[in-house]
């Protein structure tokens, strides 16, 4: 038997990678293991075709805590953040409107102010870095008011109404008029575009941990934990051989962890349950477009843009999605991510990845066929055409819930881990509240999208989980 | 011309009748101004989901005429051309029925039951005595006030399929949340259905009876009891403003020019209306004034009532008898039916359900003594609503259960609509804030003064009480 690490970490995404530094950092024998052969997770990139990269699985990620970027010394990694730029609702026939940066700015802190009644209720001011602290907050505390938010009323004060309802949902299903909804502003505010993309944030929080000591293995798919009187002992791995390792941190989402790494038998029925009823929303299909040219002046695409007729088309495509079918207008949100960073594309061309909402997971009469992947594409290239006409397409790639779902194992192509729903969100989010991020078995720790800071910000949960590890370690509580 | 009065109700309804009564009741000059051309109305929907047991009491109504026909309409659905299946009071019963159905559902159904009969007499208090979900909820043992703060944000759709696998089932049982406005897939419906079964109907928990004489029933009895106590009754009075001297109530001015002077107003209509349309925007403010009209599209329920030549033979069954049948295939028909409501449509396909009440012989009966009630949501009020669209909708969908419905139907003899808002501050707020307005003296007890959409007079009591107070206090304070 090969020998023992101190921690296993499943899965090189942000969380992961984070964790992995924080670890190692601590004298901990740590590795990643990652199942497919890129960084990243979702922050992974592709060249998709020769000389243009872009991120298949995601068009952004929620915020990194300036405190994490600090204290992991990302800068020295090469982490470099452009700042976002106010975001814009592009039109038929490429007009632009763009969103007054005082809306913005009262967008942000409205989240910010809600998220900080939320989690630091107790304190008077709110904290510098409220994602640092962020603890789920009591639910003898009846936030009814906040939660039964609805993010057109909140939105209605504003003329762009539809656009800022956009730029909450990213392309999720949500309906704007449905209480709860306004939750969706508290991952919607964008921080910036990362040099290189966001594999550039993925590569420096690797750099970080490598530099700590920490290993990552590719092409390591785990697909059994076995225990031993409820304690992790193993991890098996698909190529059939085994990695003993003292504590296991999972950063895949709930279900994938608990349905799919352990035998059901194994956890009372209670947990099966309230894991098994967690509801996840894939809704998000990607494309990632080669243009000759860019369409637009630079200036213009170092926005995002959203494509944002009104809000009673968001409202369409979502009762499509609950039916399983695709709507013939969609939300769509571009992001030009060449117009900020020029080595994404080959010189004089430029790079478009779009996020596309309300795409149901299993269309209702079978699966993703390449008929109906072609009818999406074409859905999507004739809504870009109009937005920009004479758009130079080179290359048009698509990924649907079921292929992201593929790549990243994330149930339904759900990247939040579970449906942004108040009662799937702060304390209600995890189903395992009390111990979190610590779960039923004993060295099994719960980062990733499915815990309460996972749709909020990136890396956090990541953060947390390790520091209970820490913490049990230093309490030679691990074996 | 001005008259003075102690306090002045607006709009009758259940609400308006059981407050004036109550004013007069405590010795108040008390008028009641309603817009139509009575106070009692010609028609209405038989089925009533909740009357405040303290009104009937305060005010007699046994006495005053108010007889049920039917105390305790079981709700149900139909399986696939079977009889219709009840969900009764017998929670063993109803799990054999189930048994066919579904094992699990029906092993589930009595776990169900128990955890909502456990859940509702916890609220229960707050019932009664309109104390906020805070307030209840801090007397109650951990592990249950920790389920009941993840129901108040939980939708009905989650809370059902966390027990059932049955489409049916589950979409029969988000029905009742339905009618209390809140779409079942939405946050909040969890709590608006565990209300619906939190709340007493002729002293049953939880129950949907049938008065004699419809709804009509009962608003006679109420105008009878408001008239013994002296209430002046006054119809075709549209009140046109609200009057205030700084921000205190001062009385109102009817379309007809007329000045009421009242040190206290309680009115019966929404929220909204009170204090959107006939309040001063000063006194509300431009910020509380422009939130009252940001809340949802206008969407809401109807009722129809069909008038029949033959009697529907669901199953094979020819009566209802003590059931109610709701029709909803499965959750998302509501979530699909509520987009195109939102987007001012009608919906192919309401979720509906349907009273057939024993036949009665009065002055007050429409022209075909068998009456189908059917009540639809959601629908577009507004430029949205189109009544032949939902009759044709009504009619096929019942018609997937009884083949031929379409031709025993005679004539649609009425229609009513009615907006309801949901909120979840509102499921969880006290009462005391659900109808007090910014306005001194002034106190709304709409259907959207209950926690959630409900003819009950519980607000109304509770208004009441307060406006009794605030003229005690000599108008101050």
């Amino acid at each position: 038997m090969a020998e023992r690490y101190d921690a296993a970490i499943i899965g090189a995404g942000a969380d992961g990678l984070v964790a992995a530094a924080l670890l190692a950092r601590a004298g901990l024998r740590t590795i990643v293991l990652e199942r497919g052969n890129t960084l990243g997770g979702r922050l992974a990139m592709r060249e998709f075709h020769p000389g243009f990269h872009a991120s298949p699985f995601a068009g952004s990620v929620p915020p990194l805590p300036a405190s994490l970027f600090w204290d992991l010394e990302l800068a020295r990694f090469g982490g470099l953040l452009a700042p976002a730029l106010p975001p814009a609702a592009v039109f038929s026939g490429g007009r632009i409107a763009e969103a007054s940066p005082l809306v913005i700015d009262s967008l942000a802190d409205a989240a910010r102010r809600r998220a900080v009644a939320l989690t630091a209720a107790a304190a008077p001011v709110p904290p510098p870095h409220w994602l640092d602290r962020f603890r789920p907050p009591s639910p003898d505390a009846w936030p009814a008011e906040i939660w039964s938010q609805r993010a057109l009323a909140e939105l209605a004060a504003h003329d762009d109404a539809s656009l800022l309802a956009a730029v909450a949902l990213e392309g999720r299903a949500g309906d704007p008029w449905s209480p709860g909804s306004a939750l969706n502003l508290l991952a919607g505010v964008e921080q910036g575009i990362w040099r290189g993309g966001l594999g550039g944030l993925a590569a420096a929080l690797a750099a970080a941990a490598r530099a700590a000591g920490a290993e990552i293995a590719f092409a390591r798919d785990v697909s059994d934990i076995r225990c031993e009187k409820d304690r992790v002992v193993t991890l098996a791995l698909a190529d059939g051989s085994d990695l003993a390792a003292r504590a296991i941190l999972s950063t895949l989402d709930i279900k994938r962890t608990f349905l799919s790494l352990f035998a059901w038998s194994r956890f009372p029925k209670e947990v099966v349950d309230r894991v098994g009823h967690v509801r996840m929303a894939g809704s998000t299909a990607r494309m990632m477009v080669a243009l000759a040219t860019p369409p637009a002046p630079l200036e213009t695409l170092r926005r995002t843009l959203y494509v944002a007729p009104d809000i009673s088309a968001f409202v369409e495509a979502r009762a499509a999605w609950r039916m399983g079918l695709v709507a013939p207008r969609l939300p769509l949100v571009l992001r030009v991510e060449s117009a900020t960073d020029p080595s994404l594309a080959p010189a004089g061309a430029a790079v478009l990845s779009v996020t596309i909402g309300c795409v149901p997971h299993t269309p209702f009469d079978g699966g993703w066929t390449p008929e109906r992947r072609d009818a999406l594409r074409k859905t999507v290239l004739a809504s870009l055409e109009d937005c920009f006409p004479g758009l130079a397409v080179l290359d048009a790639q698509l990924l649907v819930p079921p292929d992201i779902e593929g790549a990243l194992g994330a149930t339904n192509g759900d990247l939040d881990g579970g449906e942004i729903a108040p009662d799937q969100m702060f304390a209600l989010r995890p189903g395992l509240e009390p111990r979190w991020p610590r779960t039923p078995i004993h060295g099994l720790y719960l980062a990733g999208p499915s815990t309460a800071a996972g749709p909020l910000a990136t890396g956090v949960s990541g953060a947390i989980a390790a520091r209970a590890l820490l913490a049990d370690h230093r309490a030679r509580r691990l074996p | 011309m001005t008259e003075r009065f102690d306090a002045a109700v607006i709009g009758s309804g259940v609400g308006g009748l059981a407050a004036a009564a109550l004013l007069a009741k405590s010795g108040l000059r008390t008028v009641l101004c309603e817009r139509g051309e009575s106070v009692v109305g010609s028609s209405g929907l038989a089925a009533f989901r909740a009357l405040d047991p303290q009104i009937v009491k305060a005010l007699r109504l046994s006495r005053r005429g108010l007889k049920f026909a039917q105390r305790d309409l079981a709700l149900s659905f139909i399986r696939n051309g079977g009889q219709p299946l009840a969900l009764g009071r017998d929670r063993h019963a109803v799990a054999r029925a189930l048994a066919g159905l579904s094992q699990a559902d029906a092993a589930a159904f009595v776990v169900f039951r128990r955890e909502v009969f456990a859940l509702s007499k916890a609220l229960r208090p707050a019932w009664w005595d309109g104390a906020s979900l805070d307030e209840t909820a801090s007397g109650l043992k951990a592990a249950q006030r920790k389920q009941l703060s993840r129901l108040a944000v939980t939708s009905a759709a989650a809370w059902l399929s966390e027990h059932f696998e049955s489409d049916a089932l589950k979409a029969a049982l988000a029905f009742d949340a339905a009618t209390r406005g809140f779409a079942p897939g939405e946050p909040g419906s969890a709590l608006a259905l565990l209300w619906s079964s939190a709340q007493e109907m002729c002293g049953l928990q939880g129950a949907v009876a049938i008065p004699r004489g419809g709804q009509s029933g009962v608003l006679q009895a109420l105008a009878q009891a408001a008239q013994k106590h002296g209430v002046e009754l006054r119809s075709s009075a549209t009140v046109a403003s609200l009057a205030a001297i700084g921000n205190t109530v001062s009385g109102l001015e009817l379309a007809s020019g007329e000045q009421i002077e009242a040190t206290a107003v309680v009115s019966a209509l929404s929220r909204r209306v009170t204090l959107g349309s006939l309040a001063p925007t000063a006194l509300i403010g431009i910020a509380a004034a422009r939130a009252l009209m940001a809340e949802t599209p206008h969407v809401g329920a109807a009722s129809l009532i069909m008038g029949l030549n033959r009697s529907p033979e669901f199953g094979g069954a020819a009566s209802l008898g003590d059931k109610r049948i709701v029709i909803a295939e499965k959750l998302e028909t509501y979530e699909v039916a509520l987009s195109a409501a939102r987007l001012g449509r009608m919906p192919q396909e309401p979720a509906i359900e349907l009273v057939l009440p024993p036949a009665e012989k009065s002055a007050q009966q429409l022209a075909s003594r068998l009456q189908l009630h059917v009540r639809a949501w959601p629908v577009p009020l507004g430029d949205g609503f189109d009544r032949d669209l939902l009759v044709r909708a009504v009619t096929t969908l019942i018609e997937r259960h009884v083949p031929g419905f379409g031709g025993g139907v005679a004539s649609c003899d009425a229609l009513t609509l009615d907006a309801l808002t949901p909120s979840i501050a509102r499921l969880s707020a006290s009462a005391e804030a659900r109808i007090a307005t910014p306005i001194r003296g002034l106190f709304v007890c709409g259907s959207d003064a209950e926690p959630a959409d409900a003819v009950s007079g519980r607000a109304a009591r509770q208004a009441a009480h307060a406006a009794i107070a605030w003229l005690r206090r000599g108008g101050q304070g």
